[in-house]
């Protein structure tokens, strides 16, 4: 037990749990950021309303539409003002429900199909068009692909390829926040009771929460320093400006978890500076 | 003095030094530990990356700068190529007020602002079949007033183009005998939906086909 007494090898194990307690709130403040976005439907139906994500879909389809319209005799005025935001707002919010969910992911196109030929009726009644100017099989065609064109747009991309992956590791990040908070705890209780002078337990404890907070710190610099949001590319411009916005939001959380762990780091520096003092006196 | 400073070095080491270490310590920790999940997430984050940003506005490019060189031959070094939306020429059927855009590629951004040469054909002047669509309640809409005989014209910035209409005909959209695309000479053939001016979508094309009668031919492709 002669080892127990030795000065530097006591200081080599607290510096072990220092390193652990360090990594545990590290790994518990990265599962939590991401607990608490990525992995949560809530946030993602926020980034949707903050981002333009709406307004900037609801172009994408009409001008989808209007393309198809310039191959089936309809003016462009005709889908000016037909792409309901409310209806899409609401498929959409189903969808990103459904992915939360584990439900499969669909996109129910009834209520859109509905207000098409609603409009296309009142189209032809107000062109005095009659059934020589087209044929019920082309106009069918004509909603199915405008359909189609709907339902591409209101489906998020990658959502499908994801969604096992986030129902497995939602339940699991859970498990893992648990784990590395009661590591975190138990490694403090450790530090504080197994030390004599309180100043030495906060100065080990201090180690575990700096290292963690600068280790935090370093990710979303370099994540933003070097630009590389930016330079993401996706396919159309809401669906580039809403994984901008989500990847965006990631980081900055994780920012400012290293920046309170950093600020609790300074309270316990000084916090061991006026115990030591004490001591000393 | 001496032992005031010795004080703030021992400090600094303990406060400043010892964090820093930790924290380089546990990079290494944790990227050899996740190093496959890392580079694999890597590796798929690089798949959406681009060098420059993605540019998102409806415009397009045009390199079209209309010319007046009739000769019969021109040099494939001489010709800037066009690549995938951009406008590099213009159509006119004179007779029937027939004008658009030529541009290179048959997705959105052509047939909304013009007509598009199939990315898979040939452009004006390679001796090949070059195959043009467009929409036929906007560009195209005069495609069905075209008769054998008609005079096509396509201008480039490399050369201004003729064809003569040799026919017409109506074939189904997946119909393969409506186009030959290794063709030996130099023909025109311009598409659109059919029937012109009805409402709904349609399984049948319009065809024109049209045969060169002058232009310069490329010539150095291959060199």
């Amino acid at each position: 037990m002669k080892i127990f007494k030795n000065k530097t090898f006591i200081s080599i194990l607290y510096l072990i749990l220092a390193f652990i307690m360090g990594l545990c709130i590290f790994a518990c403040s990265v599962f939590s950021a991401l607990r608490f976005t990525l992995f949560n439907s809530g946030f993602l139906s926020d980034t949707l309303n903050q981002t333009d994500y709406y307004t900037d879909l609801c172009d994408e389809i009409t001008d989808s539409l209007m393309d198809i319209g310039d191959a089936s005799g309809l003016d462009k005025s005709f889908f000016e003002d037909f792409v309901d935001e409310v209806l899409v707002r609401k498929d959409v919010q189903r969808y990103v429900d459904a992915f939360y969910s584990g439900s499969k992911l669909e996109v129910d196109s009834s209520s859109f199909e509905d207000a098409l030929r609603t409009a296309l009726e009142k189209y032809e009644d107000e062109n005095g068009l009659d059934e020589s100017d087209f044929s019920d099989k082309n106009v069918d065609y004509f909603v199915e692909e405008a359909s189609k064109i709907y339902v591409q747009n209101v489906e998020l991309n990658y959502f499908p390829q994801i969604q096992k992956t986030v129902m497995k590791y939602t339940s699991k990040l859970n498990l893992y926040i648990t784990v590395t908070a009661i590591v975190t705890l138990a490694v403090l209780l450790i530090l504080i009771f197994t030390n004599k002078w309180k100043h030495i337990a906060v100065r080990y404890i201090y180690y575990g929460t700096a290292s963690a907070g600068l280790f935090m710190l370093i990710i979303p610099i370099a994540v933003f320093l070097s630009g590389v949001i930016d330079r993401i590319t996706i396919l159309t411009r809401s669906l580039n400006d809403m994984y901008t916005a989500c990847i965006q939001s990631v980081f900055t959380v994780i920012l400012i978890i290293a920046v309170v762990l950093i600020v609790i780091s300074i309270a316990l520096w000084v916090l061991h500076n006026v115990l030591r003092k004490r001591v000393s006196n | 003095m001496k032992k005031s400073s010795k004080k703030i070095d021992k400090n600094f080491k303990k406060f400043i030094i010892v964090p820093i270490v930790m924290c380089i310590v546990m990079c290494i920790f944790t990227v050899a530990v996740f190093y496959p999940t890392i580079s694999f997430a890597v590796s798929i984050g690089n798949m959406f990356l681009s060098d420059k940003q993605v540019d998102y506005s409806k415009s397009y490019e045009n390199i079209f700068v209309p010319t007046d060189n009739n000769s019969d031959t021109i040099d494939a070094s001489e010709i800037e190529f066009p690549s995938i939306n951009k406008q590099f020429g213009e159509i006119k059927i004179d007779k029937y007020d027939v004008y658009a855009k030529l541009f290179f590629g048959d997705g959105s951004v052509p047939l909304r602002n013009g007509v598009g040469v199939y990315a898979g054909s040939f452009i004006p002047g390679y001796g090949k079949t070059i195959l043009i669509a467009g929409h036929n309640n906007t560009y195209f809409n005069g495609l069905k007033n075209v008769r054998k005989g008609d005079v096509i014209k396509v201008n480039t910035s490399y050369g201004n183009y003729k064809y003569k209409v040799t026919s017409t005909k109506i074939h189904n959209a997946d119909s393969k005998k409506s186009y030959d695309l290794k063709a030996d000479k130099e023909n025109l053939i311009l598409y659109t939906c059919y029937p012109f001016d009805e409402l709904g979508l349609t399984e049948k094309r319009f065809f024109v086909y049209a045969d060169k009668i002058s232009g310069p031919q490329i010539v150095g492709l291959y060199d």
